[in-house]
């Protein structure tokens, strides 16, 4: 037997083609643009890739994208038509903010005198139309003939004074509703500039010791019902990430047997607006929340 | 199919749909004007309200209210004003895609012709609003106006999104990409179904004291994707349980990601043929040539394609969750939340 075998060059693959849009005709990344290593597409694109990998499959095969690079595929596309989307947005969000502004109190009495003046003409108007209407006999209403059994017309001739103030009554109250839903419009759009405690209109069941060195505002905001049940307060998060969250918060019990959220600030917490929950201890339920704003000295 | 928590409950979904569907539907019940004309109007604009559905946008905004600590009733308005204002936009889609079906009934046009329903969808967008509009007692007018804002986009995103696809239907578009689909969807789907809710619910849950609510607009953009993407194919492949007309998609000529696919990868003959069958007018698609367009996706895999981008969009969802309520305690309704995005990928309706 000779010592010489026959050796085989590595093959080209090693795995089956597994891929169907290969396997029939062209690969389906003939209209992608960008890199071609889904790798790339991870680090190239924004924090969802990163979740993108929790959703691909096994690799592959070395023939042509898999399953899960579809999945990245969709992955690296959502990401750009989110990003062009959000930027457009931005900057029609900034042209409209250049142009508009919230109007005065002058501007707001003069608007509702002028909607209120244009609707008086308009009532007025209508009313003289109608006198003129009822004066002139319209032509085009053609006189009943008793002679060839027409009854009477289903309305007078001329308006009675009752109608006329039915009309002139219905014309008003239309109006009046009209201007109305128009300024509740405007306040809406345009809402007065005072202070807006809507968020602080439930009632807090508990006190709130704040032991802090420097300006620190707490807001508690509990839901109806809290009261009777076992609070507890999560750990405060600020908005940007990279700040530790708040965690010294508790309820407590104090000597008189009252209930009372104790807030401690430590000296190095950045200043930011930080929020949390409010939840039941036991079943986890959220009950409420937490802001806690901590100033600059 | 993306990982999961393990520890959500079994048929958590179902459970809260249900619970806040029957909240919402209860609520928005005061919103249905009981008076004439009922015949030709209230009774038309009542129909699809109570026709039921899923009540997963609803549920989205109240389960997120909620996570942040708001009681259900603060998130209520927003959530009677999205489930008014979807099935509005359900009865002005279902005329413009000439659909014969609505959650296994004739559509509102079908029963009652298009110049009423249009006229009951346009009554029934009018009606949406009041909700909002009474918030403002509970939430103020600053937070009220925000969400108006934030209202008033969403509307605009999804007219944007129903003309791309009319227009390509129109004028019978060949040559668009995956990233035109997704734009589409980012505006007709994503936007009113699961961005607003999300956003909504996270404004009224913080008080509208959290700046960045970027983290939800990623979340609900791809979570709405992969739940758009799932709709496309339970359109193919759905059983009694779908309540929409089946291949309904392909008879009217839908610009559906299997369909894009589709033309992408069909061979030029079959090509052509396909080019002609999308620019005919519905009626003119008969039952043979659905067929075919069907067999076709099946043969160049159009199907499992969608799908393997659905299950990498519901991976991003994932993260994006993580990323907007990771730091909330844990909760039913945050778990809810999370627990949306399997579902959407294991639905049947």
């Amino acid at each position: 037997m000779s010592e010489d075998r026959f050796q085989r060059e590595d093959p080209l693959r090693t795995d089956p083609i597994r891929n169907f849009s290969t396997t029939l005709r062209s690969d389906g990344w003939s209209g992608a643009t960008g890199p071609t290593d889904p790798s790339d597409w991870m680090n190239q694109e924004g924090s969802a890739a990163a979740g993108g990998s929790t959703a691909g499959a096994s690799g592959g095969s070395t023939g042509g994208p898999s399953f899960s690079q579809f999945g990245l595929h969709g992955i690296r596309l959502g990401n750009a038509v989110l990003r062009d989307q959000m930027q457009r947005g931005q900057e029609f969000a900034e042209q409209l903010a250049a142009g508009l502004g919230a109007p005065s109190a002058d501007l707001r009495q003069l608007l509702e005198r002028m909607l209120r003046s244009y609707s008086g003409m308009y009532i007025d108007t209508t009313l003289l139309w109608m006198d003129l209407l009822f004066q002139l006999r319209i032509p085009t209403v053609t006189p009943p003939d008793p002679a060839a059994g027409v009854g009477p017309l289903p309305f007078p001739l001329s308006p009675g004074a009752d109608l006329r103030r039915v009309v002139e009554r219905m014309l008003r109250a239309y109006s009046g509703m009209y201007i109305d839903s128009l300024l509740l419009w405007m306040d809406l759009l345009f809402p007065k500039q005072q202070p807006d405690n809507s968020s602080l209109k439930k009632e807090a069941t508990a006190s709130v010791a704040v032991f802090s060195s420097r300006p620190t505002l707490c807001t508690l905001s509990l839901n109806p019902g809290a009261e009777t049940q076992p609070l507890e307060a999560c750990q405060l998060w600020s908005r940007d990430t990279t700040k530790p969250p708040l965690m010294d918060v508790s309820f407590q019990t104090g000597s008189d047997g009252k209930r009372f959220l104790r807030v401690r600030v430590p000296d190095d917490q950045p200043a930011d607006l930080y929020l949390g929950v409010v939840c039941n201890r036991t079943t986890g339920e959220p009950l409420g929340n937490l802001a806690i704003e901590i100033r600059q000295p | 199919m993306p990982s999961h928590n393990p520890s959500i409950p079994p048929g958590l979904v179902p459970a809260v749909l249900q619970e806040y569907g029957e909240l919402t539907r209860a609520a928005l019940e005061r919103y249905l004007p009981a008076q004439e004309p009922r015949r030709y109007l209230y009774n038309l604009v009542a129909d699809y309200p109570r026709r039921g559905g899923k009540a997963l946008r609803p549920s989205l905004c109240l389960a997120t209210a909620r996570a942040f600590g708001a009681a259900p009733q603060e998130a209520l308005f927003a959530a009677v004003f999205i489930e008014l204002f979807h099935n509005a936009s359900l009865v002005l889609d279902d005329i413009q895609d000439e659909s014969e079906e609505r959650r296994g009934t004739p559509a509102l046009h079908v029963q009652h012709g298009i110049p009423l329903a249009l006229n009951a969808g346009n009554m029934l967008l009018l009606l949406s609003l009041r909700p909002l509009i009474e918030s403002q007692l509970q939430l103020g007018q600053q937070l009220t106006l925000r969400i108006l804002k934030e209202t008033e986009r969403a509307a605009s995103e999804l007219a944007e999104g129903q003309a791309l696809e009319l227009g390509w239907r129109r004028d019978n578009t060949m040559g668009l990409g995956d990233e035109d689909y997704l734009e589409m969807v980012l505006k007709k789907t994503c936007w009113t179904g699961m961005i607003y809710p999300t956003l909504v619910g996270a404004l009224i849950g913080t008080r509208d004291a959290w700046a960045e609510l970027t983290p939800f607009l990623r979340f609900g953009f791809f979570l709405g994707a992969a739940f758009q993407i799932q709709d496309d194919v339970l359109n193919l492949v759905g059983d009694a349980r779908y309540g929409k007309e089946l291949d309904g998609d392909v008879r009217e000529g839908k610009r559906s990601l299997p369909m894009i696919h589709l033309l992408r990868e069909a061979a030029l003959a079959e090509r052509d043929r396909l080019v002609d069958f999308l620019g005919r007018p519905r009626a003119a698609r008969g039952d043979g040539e659905v067929r075919w367009v069907r067999g076709l996706m099946d043969r160049y895999g159009s199907i499992e394609y969608a799908q393997s981008i659905a299950a990498g969009l519901a991976g991003a969802a994932l993260h994006e969750h993580a990323q907007a309520f990771g730091r909330l305690p844990a909760s039913r309704d945050k778990t809810f939340v999370e627990a949306l995005v399997p579902w959407v990928l294991t639905r049947v309706s």
